[in-house]
């Protein structure tokens, strides 16, 4: 028996041709600027240009930095979209380096943006992301893409809460995720694992978005180059961009709680949400968690907005957040619930529910102050009237009353706001009427 | 005295002629002739002094008869803009007949508009405007103008069992009962439970008892309007000292304004018809239902909490029912709507 096996194995093997066994490639780190960090079991490491990244290691950039393979022709550009080009917010970009050897570039990208530039045709480059794999095969030279990754947790408190207390199970610690990729120049057929496209720069097929709500492909064709794509930052911007830069450059170990207390006081005003976008990136809790609390509504507003991002970026956050808050700061279940509820938002029955607003309004009293921003971060975008009522989260108390008092003028009890201008604009008056 | 003006008018003429010095005077010397003057011209110019003063004449009647035709020429001139006048008047008066003809009134508009809506509520409407029994309510006077054109659909049976869980009120701003519908003790959510909410109870299930009866206790539905009050007041405490996260204090907000508006209703003279069911939702399709709601002057009341998969039931079937009408009268949509 055991012959005939073992002849029947060699058949099988010879069927299935030569094996090849896998190369996997290191990739050169060849250019940053600012900060690209390492994940390693002792803490986030800082990698200079021109050392090797291995298969398997985890780089978050700082803003920016470049990766390739030793005579690779196409190269990786890892950015943190700090100017706002693209679509989304994104704060910082992470990838992990695949290094599989058929393709001139092979990466996981978690968040944020990298661009691929293909210095010859005929060049490949793998990228995974969300549990997809696309496999991008460069037509013409120079061609470059753009791919920008975003994840938010759904919105709706109700939701939060159920799957807090069913133990962290069901669908709602995924985020949605979004996937948009932009041909800057040159010509690139998409391999989408199901299908494959040929795309080129504008006009023409140039635009491609996925969600993995919807879990399909949309290509788009567009006429020309979104402007904010291809636009140059203003001074100001670029003055702000190297002061970051600069200030980056000084992170060795990540980021301490140290560091964030002593940036949040810093006067200038782009120092302390740098720190809070870096904490964040560096998953630096303690440090997050001081920002919601920090003495200036700036840096507290910063703070809520990498917190968000951060709870949105991947499966399983929202647990981590809530096991950081019970364990480490040890606050009580119910004010871990309240304070993931106000993080995570409402949706679209609760926004029309006049309770949502009478909780909000009601919490800008609240005695944390992370509680009272939190509050009124959403009752601002809720209702942008309300923009003109003075509010400091670590006002007195008798200014935050007053702030109350007005926001109860605005939006009377048991009433919900009239939707804002643009809706009715868009929506015509039925978007006035269908408010129940 | 025609005569007398032709003399007078010749007798200036003359006087004119002799004590006016020739215009031409200042340009040459006295006594010696004129260069300009043509040579067989004599004295008194081309017509002699009587031909210039014949001249004058002529010329104040030719004066005379320029004047009587601009009067004429201005007649008629003024005729034109008259009826030019007339013109742009008929003009304007088309412009407005045409611009009312292609322009829609305000009842078409505000048609439009509820087409619109209906629509929206009917294909993509969202989960509060269906449990609020808002988009039912919406739309039930289109359907019953769908029904009423003998528009019988498709046959989709509704479910008893579920319509029974679907509240009802009596005209357009009636309270529901549906709290009380089923006569089961009330599913109180967590950040209520506590005394008040237990006296509450307590006092609710007679309060109940007496308007099945067709009982009024005025004294009894104080207590329990002065109970729930405070019950309201202690889940806002609740939130604010911490004992409830935003979502408990939500949901227990939400059951206690449906609870609000099935106490208003227990006061009403029709409590009891809609305690025992004389006011419910009836029918074995989507055109039934609807002329049953007509027939009793029904509307759709908010979801009882945990009633509201039969709310999602029977709006997805209103919406089959009502997309069957928009793909057989493709194209005809704008009149829908009775005006």
């Amino acid at each position: 028996m055991r012959p005939v096996c073992g002849l029947a194995t060699l058949l099988a093997l010879a069927a299935a041709g030569p094996l090849v066994a896998q190369e996997k490639r290191d990739a050169l780190l060849s250019n940053k600027t600012g900060a690209v960090m390492l994940r390693t079991t002792a803490g986030w490491k800082p990698q200079q240009a021109g050392v090797e990244i291995k298969p398997g290691d985890f780089l978050v950039a700082l803003p920016d930095a470049t990766l390739k393979t030793k005579g690779g022709a196409v190269e990786l550009n890892m950015i943190a979209d700090i100017g706002n080009h693209g679509s989304y917010p994104v704060l910082e970009s992470a990838v992990t380096w695949g290094g599989e050897s058929l393709y001139d570039v092979d990466a996981t990208l978690h968040r944020g943006v990298i661009v691929l530039k293909a210095a010859k045709e005929k060049t490949k480059a793998r990228i995974k992301f969300a549990g997809e794999t696309w496999v991008f095969t460069f037509l013409q030279p120079e061609t470059t893409i753009v791919l920008e990754s975003y994840g938010r947790l759904s919105p709706g408190t109700h939701a939060v809460s159920k799957f807090m207390r069913d133990g962290f199970k069901g669908d709602h610690g995924e985020p949605d995720l979004e996937l948009a990729l932009l041909v800057l120049k040159g010509k690139v057929f998409v391999d989408f694992g199901a299908k494959g496209v040929a795309l080129n720069a504008p006009p023409g097929p140039a635009r491609v978005h996925w969600n993995n709500v919807t879990d399909g492909v949309d290509i788009a064709h567009i006429d020309k180059m979104p402007v904010n794509v291809m636009s140059e930052a203003d001074p100001k911007t670029k003055e702000q961009l190297e002061k970051i830069r600069k200030s980056i450059e000084n992170l060795n170990k990540g980021i301490t709680p140290k560091d964030v207390a002593h940036a949040v006081l810093d006067k200038d005003a782009a120092i302390p949400k740098l720190t809070v976008v870096v904490a964040g990136a560096l998953d630096n809790l303690d440090g997050l968690t001081l920002a919601l609390m920090a003495p200036r509504q700036e840096v507290r507003e910063a703070a809520i907005r990498v917190t968000r991002h951060w709870l949105g970026r991947e499966d399983g956050q929202l647990k981590r957040f809530h096991d950081f808050l019970v364990e480490k700061k040890e606050l009580k279940p119910v004010q871990v619930r309240n304070f993931l509820q106000l993080l995570v938002g409402f949706d679209d029955r609760e926004r029309a529910d006049p309770g949502t607003y009478e909780l909000l309004i009601a919490h800008l009293t609240h005695k944390h102050i992370a509680a009272r921003e939190l509050a009124h971060w959403h009752l601002i975008r809720l209702t942008p009237d309300g923009n003109k009522i003075p509010f400091d989260a670590a006002g007195t108390e008798t200014a935050l009353e007053e702030s109350q008092r007005r926001w109860r003028e605005l939006i009377p009890h048991g009433k919900v706001p009239a939707p804002p201008e643009t809706d009715l604009k868009a929506n015509g008056p039925q978007a006035k009427q269908v408010q129940p | 005295m025609m005569r007398f003006f032709v003399r007078f008018l010749l007798a200036m003429v003359v006087a004119t002629a002799a004590f006016s010095a020739p215009a031409s005077a200042q340009y040459y010397q006295p006594g010696l002739p004129n260069p300009y003057q043509p040579g067989y011209v004599g004295p008194g110019g081309l017509y002699g002094n009587t031909g210039g003063s014949l001249m004058g004449s002529a010329a104040m009647a030719n004066a005379f008869g320029n004047v009587i035709t601009s009067q004429e020429e201005a007649r008629v001139l003024r005729e034109k803009a008259n009826q030019a006048k007339i013109d742009t008047k008929r003009k304007a008066f088309d412009e407005m007949n045409y611009e009312k003809a292609n322009t829609p009134t305000w009842t078409e508009q505000q048609s439009k508009i509820k087409t619109n809506t209906a629509s929206r509520l009917m294909l993509q409407a969202q989960e509060h405007e269906v449990v609020s029994g808002f988009a039912m309510n919406y739309v039930l006077p289109t359907l019953q103008h769908m029904v009423l054109s003998g528009v019988s659909g498709p046959s989709l049976p509704l479910d008893p069992a579920q319509l029974a869980r679907i509240n009802v009120t009596v005209g357009e701003n009636g309270n529901s009962v549906g709290m009380f519908k089923t006569g089961q003790p009330l599913d109180w959510p967590y950040a209520l439970l506590g005394p008040t909410q237990k006296k509450l109870d307590q006092k609710l299930v007679k309060v109940v008892y007496n308007a099945r009866q067709g009982v009024n206790d005025p004294k009894l539905q104080r207590e329990v309007r002065v109970l729930n009050e405070q019950m309201l007041a202690e889940l806002k405490k609740k939130l604010h000292i911490e004992e409830i996260d935003g979502a408990e204090y939500l949901e227990g907000k939400r059951f206690q304004e449906r609870l609000t508006d099935s106490i208003s209703g227990l006061a009403k003279a029709n409590a009891s018809q809609l305690l025992d069911g004389s006011y419910r939702v009836e029918g074995k399709s989507v055109p039934e239902v609807v002329m049953h709601m007509t027939q009793k002057g029904l509307r759709f009341a908010p979801a009882t909490p945990g009633a509201e998969p039969a709310y999602f039931g029977l709006h997805n079937a209103m919406a089959v029912y009502y997309v069957y009408y928009q793909q057989a009268h493709a194209g005809n949509t704008a009149s829908m709507f009775p005006r």
